[in-house]
């Protein structure tokens, strides 16, 4: 009997390592995680475990989006701070891919500049504001200045480390096709490390945004971060809330348009898990 | 790169190691450089099989290397089509081990990849290329991407890729090495076609005796430490008995002796080179 068991049968057990999930059941998992989380919030804001003022429930902080976005304009300071993030986040990555992908390329490039970078990306963005505001004032090139090096030390050092990663076997062979070194760079070297160069940018957009809010309660009138800190004065815990969701809803959606990028551009890679 | 009066030269396709050394450095700064290859001389003319054999670590990639410009030469020199070798370029070709094919390009874009670099005309590319994509049977295929091929399909890819580039001489590490043995005689059996209707030097590395006798006009065997060409062996039946089919080779006597004779090489490398490591 025992050995019988041990022979087994398909097992109908979903987990199990490295099982792969059907759509469906992702799906059914991912909405249920957010319905149990609503409920739970829901449930001990109105349980009176502490005044509803400072804990309003999810109903109370989507109605006071809903006002945000109808009474005060709220649209206004989303669009600021989506330019922030925007403005930003291109002006680091123009910056960080070339280095990186030289970086990547030619370790002598790399012997140059990697002392010069590395420590650079132990500074806490949040340590430069000080400077900042003497230097650039409290309008929105400070703001962009902070979103910038909150990033572009961590993206050159993401795009050298994957772009260094590209096999050599592939370069070799275009060499040995008769490629220049320009060819092989722009062909090969850049053209293998794409797929990667863009799931580097979905990750570290996210990491922009932690920053923007730092940037935005500063010194600011407009914004996400601006509008907490306004709701924050006045004690108004669902507009505060609000905020955060919103922030939240907007890197989610960059998040899902990030990955439709790579699913879009890249149809090769997408059966990737197919091989080793 | 390789201009047309070029092919009509008289060394079109020859292959000269001459005297060739390489010196590998030490490990670490105090230890002295290591001697990989010792004075290597060996010669293939145009539309010849050449095969390096011996035990592992003797230098036969090292070898192939240098003769695709990937490595640097220590001492001696190599000439393909009588033009010196300082680096890597179309006219030789490569295949490797382990699979190359550009994994964001479908399997006819591989294949043309390097017409396109070299700006053929569209219109002689796609010619070649279907030429190809037919001599390997991948015609059907020629739309897919390389990760939604077998491993034998994407190396008959990687072959095709590096014959469309018409080099003067094709490079092969160990190139069915991952294969089954079925895959593997089909596969030798097309480039050898190939390479006997194209009339291209080609010198490839193996573990394989069956593989070496089988494709080889001139059979390199290396011993180790450092590498040394200890003999040149030309098998001497001729070359299109041998290439019938694998019963058919088998059957000829002169096979049996010589298949047992570099088997004999090959253990008495193999246990002094096991001695000497020790
Ligand atoms: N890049 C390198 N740096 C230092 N030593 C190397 C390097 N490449 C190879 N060697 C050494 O050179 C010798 C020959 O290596 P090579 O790879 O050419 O052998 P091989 O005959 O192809 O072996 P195998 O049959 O296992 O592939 C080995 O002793 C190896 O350790
Ligand atoms: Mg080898």
């Amino acid at each position: 009997m025992y050995i019988g068991r041990r022979q087994s049968r398909p097992r109908a057990v979903r987990i199990a390592f490295q099982r792969p999930v059907s759509v469906t059941l992702r799906v059914v998992l991912g909405v249920a995680a957010w319905f149990i989380f609503l409920g739970i919030w829901q449930y001990a804001a109105t349980a009176d475990l502490a005044p509803q003022r400072l804990f309003p429930p999810p109903t109370q902080v989507i109605s006071a989006l809903e006002t945000l976005f109808s009474e005060q304009n709220f649209q206004a300071d989303v669009l600021a701070s989506l330019r922030r993030v925007a403005i930003s986040f291109a002006l680091a990555f123009a910056f960080a891919l070339p280095l990186g992908l030289f970086m990547g390329a030619f370790p002598v490039v790399a012997a140059f500049f990697n002392p010069l970078v590395s420590p650079f990306r132990y500074l806490p963005a949040p340590a430069f504001i000080p400077l900042l505001l003497m230097w650039l004032g409290a309008g929105d090139t400070q703001k962009i200045a902070l979103l910038f090096l909150g990033v572009v030390w961590f993206l050159v050092t993401l795009i050298a480390d994957h772009v260094r990663s590209v096999r050599m076997e592939l370069i070799e062979t275009a060499l040995t096709l008769g490629a220049s070194t320009r060819q092989v760079l722009g062909g090969v070297v850049f053209r293998a490390s794409l797929p990667g160069l863009v799931d580097i940018a979905r990750q570290m957009l996210a990491v922009s945004w932690t920053y923007l809010i730092i940037a935005e309660i500063v010194a600011a009138t407009d914004g996400i971060g601006a509008m907490i800190m306004r709701a924050r004065r006045f004690v108004r815990v669902d507009e505060v809330m609000a905020g955060i969701v919103m922030i939240g809803i907007l890197g989610l959606l960059l998040d899902l348009l990030f990955r439709l990028l790579h699913w879009k551009l890249f149809p090769y890679a997408r059966q990737r898990s197919r091989k080793p | 790169m390789s201009s047309p009066e070029h092919h009509r030269s008289a060394d079109f396709g020859e292959l000269r190691i001459e005297s060739v050394s390489k010196r590998y450095p030490g490990a670490h700064r105090r230890e002295p450089p290591r001697l990989a290859l010792e004075s290597i001389s060996f010669d293939l003319r145009r539309g010849a099989v050449g095969v390096l054999l011996g035990p592992s670590g003797c230098g036969k990639s090292t070898l192939l290397r240098m003769v695709a410009g990937l490595e640097t030469i220590s001492e001696g020199r190599i000439t393909v089509s009588g033009r010196e070798v300082t680096g890597p370029g179309r006219d030789r070709g490569m295949v490797f081990q382990t699979y190359t094919s550009f994994p964001w390009l479908t399997v006819e874009e591989n294949v043309g990849y390097g017409l396109r670099i070299n700006s053929s005309a569209a219109g002689v590319r796609s010619g070649v290329v279907d030429y190809f994509l037919d001599r390997i049977g991948l015609t059907p295929f020629r739309k897919a991407y390389p990760d939604q091929l077998s491993g034998g399909m994407r190396q008959r890819v990687a072959i095709a890729r590096a014959l469309a580039n018409q080099p003067d001489i094709l490079l092969m590490d160990e190139p069915f090495g991952a294969l089954d043995p079925e895959t593997r005689w089909q596969m030798q059996e097309l480039v050898l076609g190939i390479v006997h209707k194209e009339r291209m030097t080609v010198l490839m590395v193996t573990h394989d005796i069956e593989e070496a006798i089988f494709m080889g006009d001139r059979i390199a065997f290396f011993s180790r430490g450092p590498g040394r060409l200890i003999e040149v062996i030309e098998p001497t039946f001729g070359a299109d008995e041998r290439r019938l089919d694998k019963a058919a080779l088998k059957a000829i006597p002169d096979y049996g002796e010589m298949e047992s004779r570099i088997l004999q090489m090959m253990r008495t490398e193999g246990s002094r080179a096991s001695e000497s490591a020790v």
